[in-house]
């Protein structure tokens, strides 16, 4: 209650609380000395006075001058004098009259003292409010200005970017005119971007509405799509260039990204046409070898068809000279002849094993699976004979072997083999030839293996060579081919021959044959 | 005439082969079997071309016709894809016989229609046994188209 009261009529400052007392002791002392000319009004200096001590005392000051302002004037002023008797009733009302006058003048007062006061208050928090706006103002401000000048740098580091880039860069306006161009591009350009700032491209490059590259732009500038070309392009002075363009769309329209790609288009084409040269040279090498090769099959042809019909006449000549008039000559006459017919024998088979040679060196080989304890089987039982005859026991043990190989070309190296074995074993006590074969790790090695004269090592490989011969030829018959032959086609296989041997140890020759 | 043209046993045999040696011992080997045909002979590619007309003429077609390979002017292969052009000659049996076993020569002469292609021995008894098996299949055994 008491807070409530003392919230309700604060009492003011005490200095004010004495003027408020002093001024209707002032009052009294001024209608003391003016009483004759101011009688009968015992209150004329005190309504003042009162209102005075209220404006200055408030409630309090009010309240208590209107008391002390009414016991001084009933004491002094009022009949009966100097006594608080009144003389007549009325009085009674006039002091009534006066007092609630007084009150009312300092409720008044403490009033309005308090609404100055509210009002004192609510300035004081407005201005106070302010003052919290203003800083809070200068601070965004700052910040504002702050962020300014950081997009500024950054605009500007952007620029300087975009400026100084090896690409160039050209920013279009949706209305086809020239934003922005950095140097490169001006470069890229060759002319100087002052010429085209603000203009329209077409105003700029006449007839460029006809171009691939503005058809980009367009397509770029309309679907807002990424574009990408290599453009060639010829300046006016009738120098070329390549560049590599990037159309990009931009909020503002679009973006050129242009980079000079001329000396690597340059160094293209020029791999290009090295490359064109190098291929024309190949191809005119690839004729003068298949001109060659066809000059060398017609001569094999020529050699095929033409040596063997004079050797045919000779053979064919000297049996019906033998079979005609073989009683008209005498046993030498009969050995001439058949020497002359051994003669035509040798040359036929020197022929034809030159013709299979050539055909082993030139011939499309085929690469097919091959079972090979079948095709060995195969080129033994054509060679059964020869074999029996020659007393050989041919012994053949083979694994069930798939190799990879030309059959033609193979069965050739196993006939030639073969033969081989046989005519250097037919002079030994118990000639025997075995053939074997084992799979080795990416191949299968085979080998035909005698017990005949054999050959010292450090002729391993001589005998491959053609027309290499160990042996005189009236010992062991041949050409000299059959070797050379057997290892030029293996080596056409993807395969090889070689040899292992002693004199007097039999000879066993291997093939590498491929999987 | 024309009846003797369609008995077999009397109807030519056409020998193209440019090898007078040639010619002489395949005479001689034919004559070795008793072979009483008569044998034509010619001597290059253009003379073998020169038959067509002849034949499409109405002269009797050979029961066989022995073609060699290597001619001068003409090669064979060329005569042989001239032949089975014609209408009339399309159906004679042609065997090649030559000394190129090459197999380009075989494969491209049983494309153009060869009938056999069989290689010449230069041994000759060889020889005359491959002309007695020729007279026996195509000349004897065989059926020609009339």
């Amino acid at each position: 209650m008491n807070a409530v009261k003392k919230e309700k009529y604060p009492a003011p400052a005490l200095p004010r609380l004495i003027t408020a007392m002093l001024i209707p002791l002032l009052a009294f002392a001024l209608q003391v000395i003016f009483w004759d000319a101011v009688q009968p009004y015992v209150w004329f200096f005190f309504y003042p006075a009162v209102f005075f001590s209220a404006w200055a005392g408030g409630f309090t000051g009010g309240t208590a001058a209107t008391l002390l302002s009414s016991l001084m004037v009933w004491w002094y002023f009022i009949p009966v004098r100097h006594s608080f008797s009144l003389e007549r009733p009325v009085s009674a009302v006039s002091l009534a009259v006066f007092m609630l006058m007084g009150l009312l003048v300092a409720i008044t007062h403490e009033r309005l003292r308090r609404a100055s006061r509210a009002a004192a208050t609510a300035l004081s928090e407005l201005r106070a409010a302010n003052e919290h706006l203003e800083e809070r103002i200068a601070g965004r401000t700052a910040d504002l200005e702050r962020s300014m000048e950081a997009l500024c740098l950054s605009e500007e580091k952007y620029r300087r970017t975009l400026d100084s880039m090896l690409e160039g860069c050209q920013i279009i306006g949706f209305d086809w005119r020239y934003i922005y161009l950095n140097g490169a591009a001006e470069r890229h350009n060759r002319r100087p971007n002052r010429e085209l700032l603000g203009r329209r491209m077409h105003d700029c490059w006449p007839g460029i509405d006809a171009s691939e590259m503005f058809a980009l732009a367009k397509s770029c500038m309309e679907e807002r799509t990424l574009q990408r070309m290599d453009n060639p392009f010829t300046f006016p002075d009738g120098e070329s260039g390549w560049y590599r363009l990037i159309m990009q769309p931009l909020p503002e329209g679009i973006a050129i990204y242009s980079e000079d790609i001329t000396q690597r288009k340059l160094s293209e084409e020029n791999i290009l046409r090295v490359n064109e040269e190098l291929e024309q040279r190949v191809r005119e090498r690839t004729a003068q070898l298949e001109d060659a090769n066809k000059e060398l099959e017609a001569f094999s042809y020529s050699v095929s068809h033409d040596l063997k019909a004079p050797l045919r006449g000779i053979d064919g000549y000297s049996q019906l000279l033998e079979k005609d008039y073989g009683d008209r000559l005498n046993d030498e006459g009969r050995l001439f002849i058949a020497n002359v017919r051994g003669c035509a024998a040798q040359m036929h088979q020197l022929i034809e094993d030159l013709l299979n040679y050539s055909r082993v060196e030139r011939r499309q080989l085929q690469s097919l699976a091959i079972d090979l304890p079948a095709l060995v089987r195969g080129v033994a039982a054509e060679r059964a004979a020869e074999a029996a005859k020659g007393g050989i026991k041919l012994r053949i043990e083979l694994p069930q072997l798939t190799v990879r190989a030309d059959r033609d070309g193979l069965a050739l190296v196993l006939r030639n083999l073969l033969d081989n074995a046989f005519k250097f074993s037919r002079n030994s006590p118990h000639p025997a030839v075995e053939v074997g074969a084992r799979q080795e790790r990416e191949m299968v090695l085979l080998w035909v293996r005698d017990n005949g004269i054999g050959f010292d090592m450090k002729f391993h490989d001589r005998i491959f060579d053609i027309f290499q011969r160990l042996q005189r030829v009236e010992e062991y018959p041949g050409t000299g081919i059959g070797l050379a032959l057997v290892r030029k086609a293996m080596q056409r296989m993807g395969g090889n021959a070689r040899a292992e041997s002693a004199p007097g140890k039999g000879a066993t020759f291997f093939l590498e044959i491929p999987l | 005439m024309t009846s003797v043209s369609t008995e077999p046993f009397n109807r030519p045999v056409l020998l193209v082969e440019d090898n007078p040696i040639d010619v002489d011992l395949t005479l001689r080997a034919f004559a070795k079997r008793k072979f009483t045909n008569p044998v034509f002979v010619a001597r290059d590619g253009e003379e073998a071309l020169a038959w067509l007309p002849r034949w499409e003429a109405g002269e009797p077609l050979p029961l066989v016709i022995l073609l060699d390979l290597k001619l001068p002017r003409v090669h064979g292969l060329e005569v042989l894809a001239r032949w089975r052009e014609s209408v009339v000659c399309r159906s004679v049996p042609v065997v090649v016989l030559t000394t190129s076993a090459e197999d380009k020569d075989i494969q491209e002469a049983y494309r153009l229609g060869a009938n056999s292609y069989i290689l010449k021995p230069v041994n000759f008894e060889k020889f005359v046994d491959v002309a007695e098996q020729i007279e026996l299949y195509w000349c004897v055994t065989n059926r020609p188209p009339l």
